[in-house]
Formats: C-alpha cells, structure tokens, sequence
C-alpha cells in the first residue's frame, strides 16, 4: 500500500462502526536494516505540530480557553488493529474508546520519524541531485507495514498542486508522472542528516511503472474489488 | 419495487429540497432587472449541480467515502483545513440568511417584526434536529416545500402571459446588457452559488451513509440526481420567468417574498398566496436543516467524530454541539443588524469561491482507480466535470473584486 494515499487521513472506527478519530500521522522506524511503519498516530497535537507556526501558537493558547489536551496525541500498535481497510482502520473491540488510553511516545533504539517529517525530507542521489517524496510504499500489515521504498519525483508539491499526493495507481488527473521514479529500500538507503540519501544515480532508479505495484487495502464487503 | 419507491421518494425530496432562500431572493430580483437574459446562467447552473451531485453520491456508494472524508484524505489536514473553515464560515452565513428567511414568512402570517420571531424559528430548527431522525429531518421539510410548484403552475395554467419562445431562444442565446456589465456578472455569480450550494454536495453525499446505500443504488443515485434536480429546477426557472414576466415591465425589483408572492395570487387569489407561503417556508425549512447539518457533518467528518442525525445526541455530541453552534453564530449576526437580504446575495457569491475547493478534490477522487474501481468517471463525465470547475475558477477569482466594485451586486 502507498502509506499517504491508503492510510494518513483516513477514518478509525470501532468494530460498530463508530468513529474514533483519524490516522493523523504515522511514524515510521528503522533499525536494523529495515523500515517498518508503526505505530499510528491520532490526536489534536499530531495535527497542530503540521501547521507549524500556527499549531505552535494555538498550542499555547488552547489551555487559556479551557482545553489542556492540544499538545497530546495518542498512539496505536498494529496488535491493536482488527482490520485495516480501504476506508477505514477497525479497532479491536477493547479500543473503542481510545480516551483512556496512556499517551506519549516511547522512543525506540534506530532512526524514528513522524510520516509528515519524512516527507518533507529531500532525497539526494551521490551526485547532489535533489528530489522530493511523493508516496512510501508498505507492504500490508503483517503485523505492521514494512517500508518497500519511496516513490520520488523532481518537484512532487508543484506537481501535486499542493495536494496531499499523487494517486499512484494512474496518470489520469492527479495521477502520478511518467517521470516518477522509485527508490527500493535496503540498507544502503540511509536517512541522514535531514535527507534521505539515495546510493545511486536517480537516472538509475526504476520509474514508477516498474516498482512492484501498490497493493491497497480491500473494500469492506467487496472483496473482488480492483 | 424498493429501489423504484427509493427513487421515486428521492425525486419528489429532491424536488421540495431544491430552492432556498438563496433561490428565493436572487432569482426573481435577475428575472425582475434582466428579464430573461440570466436563464442560461441557471440552466448551466442546473446542470453543473446535477453533475457534481451524482458524483458526489457516487463517490459515496463507491469509496464509502462522504465528501469532506474525501476532501480530508485528498488534500491532506494542512490543506485541507482551508476549505473547511470556509465552508463554515459560508454555512453559518447561509444560515443567517435561510434563518431570516424563516422569520420573513412567518412574518407575513402574524404581523410581527422579524426579529421577534429569529429566536423562537433558531430554537424550532434546533429541536427538529435533536429530537428528529434523518428520514423526518429530509423529507418533512421537502414535502412542505412542494406547495411552491405553485410559481410554475400558475405560469402555465393562471392565465399569465409568457413567452417560452422567448425565454426558450435566451437560454441558448442570451441578450447580454449594454450596460452595467459589472452588475450583470455579480446577479449571474449569484445565480451560480444560489443553484450550486456547496452545503447540498455534503448534505447529499452524507445522506448516502445515513440510509445505508451500498454500490447497488448507484442507478437510484443517477435517477435522484437527473430527475430530482431537473424536476426541481421548474420551481427555479418558475421564480425567475415569472418575475421577469410579471416585475421587469414596471421595473420593480421584488424586496421581499411578499411580492414575489403576487405572481401566486394573480393566478389562484388567497389560495395561491396560501400555498406559496407553506412552500417557500418549507423549502427554507430545509434548507435551514440542510446548511446547520451540513456544518456539523464537515466537521465531524474531517476530524473523524461520530456523527449522524438519527443518532442519539448523547452518541455524537461533537456533532451536535458544531450544528448547535452554528445556529446561534447564524441568529448573532442577525441581532448586529446587517440587512438579512445583503447576507443572502453576499453569501451566494461566495459560495463559489469555496466551490472550486470542493469541485476539484471531487474531480480528483472520482477518477482515482482505488477510491472508484470500475466507477470511475468517463470521458463524458470528466469533460463537463472540468468545463464546470474552469467556469467556477473563474468565477471564484472574479467574485471578490465584483463584490467589493458593486458593493454586493448593489
């Protein structure tokens, strides 16, 4: 799955269907060698701290007018996760109400990043080539989503019209460029130093036709389903 | 034979639900000043809003996706949460409007200054929704509403006068004003945002998971659309022709329902008037529902909350409360005495410069092979698509400076 097209913004609910919030970030983990996309991440700071500026100033202000949680966010394992699907994350049961549960993070040994930093990031080849983060592409959850790569274009927020992403499935409106490459992850990939460090040539990368395909989380109650 | 009652029941909502007071005011003041030269803006109008309806219900059935978890996952929080406080802050102006509307009817019943009558109407509208569900909250309203058929009837069968040659030959060639350009383009982007309100896209697509449409009523989805809005669209087009025919020739400009009301009771005397009023009431009855709903959906939606009418209040409170809080924001700014009529046009105007927030992530979504599958727009589909969101671009970056030159389309 594309972690910006399949599962950033999209819906929590419960197993009634419930809303319990939305996947406002991920993060995601390296450590040895491999990238792995956990845990989820949902709660007003999450979503303050992607205005920047802004967040940082309604931060301060909320706990004068009475909310104290603006800064918190609440995290979620994949041992938590029913289901995850097209629309939608499904809890487990025990987690329909996510008020109760404990908050802050727990920094793990590796490299950590939130998905909203990560894509940020530039990506350089060894030349000093700069491009950009349009998608990261996982594999399904099992238990959690391994990072498979990055798929990078040369300029992917003027290409996107300032959305969010591409949809990586096509070339019709919104969809991704001919010219989008794609980044396979391995050890050597290293992120560094506020970039992401490609070892090669981006004129050696695959393009984004030839990167194993997206593989999105199935509709709920529609299994055949493209 | 539940899908026919499904469709049949979605036309004659769509039908009752179809003008408010957006419509009430902006289409016989064009008919009254320009006669028939703007009837090809509402016929575009009217269909661009039928085309961005079924792909809103579309996207719905296919994603499972409302419009504002579309636009939330689309464009991102940070993007996103643009159009968002846009839309609400348009919702809550639309409702002051649609509020005072209320008020002016029931106004015309018992004599009473309308602003007696905001707070009373504010707390009504707030209790249907607490205490209704989703089916008594859409279809009450919009079977009230159909009782303004009465414009167009009394058009065809009151004995009045019309040319349809005429009204006909000006939709497909209209004679543009030699002048006043600027007043022209201000009443015909109202036109726009009245018939292609940004509130119905959401209320429609929020609809389609309240009464649990699943992909086997997407022909209900295309029936709705095609028929409700084209058959909602005579009581429309009925407003503006029967004030260009009744009010152009003595230059007046009809300032308040009242005497948009005389073309009912030329044609039928006191039962015209009758019906008339317990129409335009109920339509802005509706709408009023429609806009608070719609404000709280958004919300709700975009930041993953529970929400739903038919849910006990107790279960979506946030919900509850943004709807709740839009009502007494809209009734506020009635109590600062800006004039009711003013919010109406300005609000209009700018409900199309939110429209092309919502029109594109739409676009973008209703092409997109994992939201869509095989439901994915067409050719046909996504070249009116795009021609309707070209037309809005435009006329969303013309609309603030012809506000700000003709002072709110004078």
């Amino acid at each position: 799955m594309d972690v910006g097209r399949d599962l950033i913004d999209h819906r929590i609910v419960d197993l009634d269907g419930h809303d319990v919030g939305r996947v406002d970030d991920v993060w995601i983990h390296v450590a040895d060698g491999a990238a792995v996309v956990s845990p989820i991440v949902t709660g007003t700071g999450a979503l303050l701290r992607q205005l920047g500026a802004v967040g940082d100033r309604i931060q301060r202000l909320a706990p004068h007018v009475g909310f104290r949680h603006a800064d918190r966010w609440r995290e979620i394992v994949w041992d938590d996760v029913q289901v995850l699907q097209r629309p939608q994350v499904v809890l487990e049961p025990r987690l329909h109400d996510l008020a109760g549960r404990p908050e802050g993070h727990r920094p793990r040994p590796g490299v950590e990043l939130l998905y909203t930093d990560l894509i940020r990031l530039p990506v350089r080849d060894p030349s000093g080539r700069r491009m950009g983060v349009v998608d990261v592409r996982t594999t399904l959850p099992d238990p959690e989503p391994a990072v498979l790569g990055f798929l990078i274009a040369a300029h992917p927020l003027r290409r996107t019209l300032g959305l969010k992403r591409f949809d990586s499935t096509s070339q019709r409106f919104g969809g991704t460029r001919h010219h989008t490459r794609y980044l396979a992850w391995s050890p050597d990939v290293q992120i560094s130093d506020g970039a992401i460090l490609c070892p090669v040539p981006f004129t050696g990368l695959p393009l984004h036709s030839a990167a194993p395909p997206s593989a999105p989380p199935p509709m709920p109650d529609q299994p055949d389903a493209p | 034979m539940r899908k026919l009652a499904a469709v049949a029941l979605g036309v004659v909502t769509a039908i009752g639900g179809f003008v408010d007071i957006g419509e009430l005011v902006t289409l016989p003041a064009a008919g009254a000043t320009y006669r028939f030269a703007l009837l090809w803006v509402l016929a575009l109008s009217v269909v661009g809003a039928m085309v961005y309806a079924e792909m809103a219900g579309r996207i719905e059935l296919a994603s499972q996706r409302a419009v504002f978890e579309v636009l939330r996952e689309r464009l991102g929080f940070k993007l996103g949460v643009v159009p968002l406080l846009a839309v609400i802050a348009l919702n809550v102006l639309t409702l002051s409007a649609e509020i005072a509307g209320l008020a002016f009817v029931l106004q015309l019943v018992v004599d009473v200054s309308y602003l007696w009558l905001l707070i009373p109407i504010a707390l009504g509208v707030l209790m249907f929704q607490w205490f209704g569900n989703w089916k008594l909250l859409e279809d009450v309203p919009s079977f009230l509403g159909l009782p303004l058929l009465v414009i167009p009837a009394a058009l065809v069968f009151g004995g009045i006068g019309v040319d349809w040659g005429d009204a006909a030959h000006q939709v497909i060639a209209p004679s543009l004003p030699t002048d006043d350009h600027l007043l022209y383009w201000t009443a015909a982007l109202s036109i726009v945002g009245s018939v292609m309100s940004p509130y119905e896209w959401y209320f429609y697509s929020s609809g389609g998971r309240e009464e649990g449409w699943s992909l086997q009523d997407l022909m209900v989805n295309r029936c709705t659309v095609i028929l409700g809005w084209s058959l909602g669209s005579v009581l429309a087009f009925g407003l503006m022709i029967g004030s260009a025919v009744f009010f152009y020739p003595l230059s007046i400009s009809p300032a308040h329902l009242s005497q948009t009301g005389l073309i009912a009771i030329a044609a039928f005397g006191k039962i015209g008037l009758t019906l008339f009023l317990l129409g335009a009431f109920g339509c802005v009855l509706g709408a009023s529902i429609e806009v608070s709903q719609s404000a709280g959906q958004a919300l709700s939606q975009f930041f993953g909350w529970s929400w739903g009418a038919s849910r006990p209040v107790r279960d979506v409170p946030k919900f509850t409360a943004t709807y709740s809080l839009a009502i007494v924001a809209a009734v506020i700014i009635l109590y600062t005495g800006l004039d009711p009529i003013k919010i109406t046009v300005i609000s209009m105007i700018f409900a199309v410069m939110a429209l092309p927030f919502t029109f594109l992530p739409m676009l973008l979504v209703a092409n997109d092979r994992t939201y869509m599958g095989d439901h994915r727009n067409g050719a046909f589909g996504n070249a009116v698509g795009v021609f309707f969101l070209a037309v809005l671009v435009i006329g969303a970056v013309a609309a603030l400076p012809l506000v700000v030159i003709t002072g709110g389309g004078g």
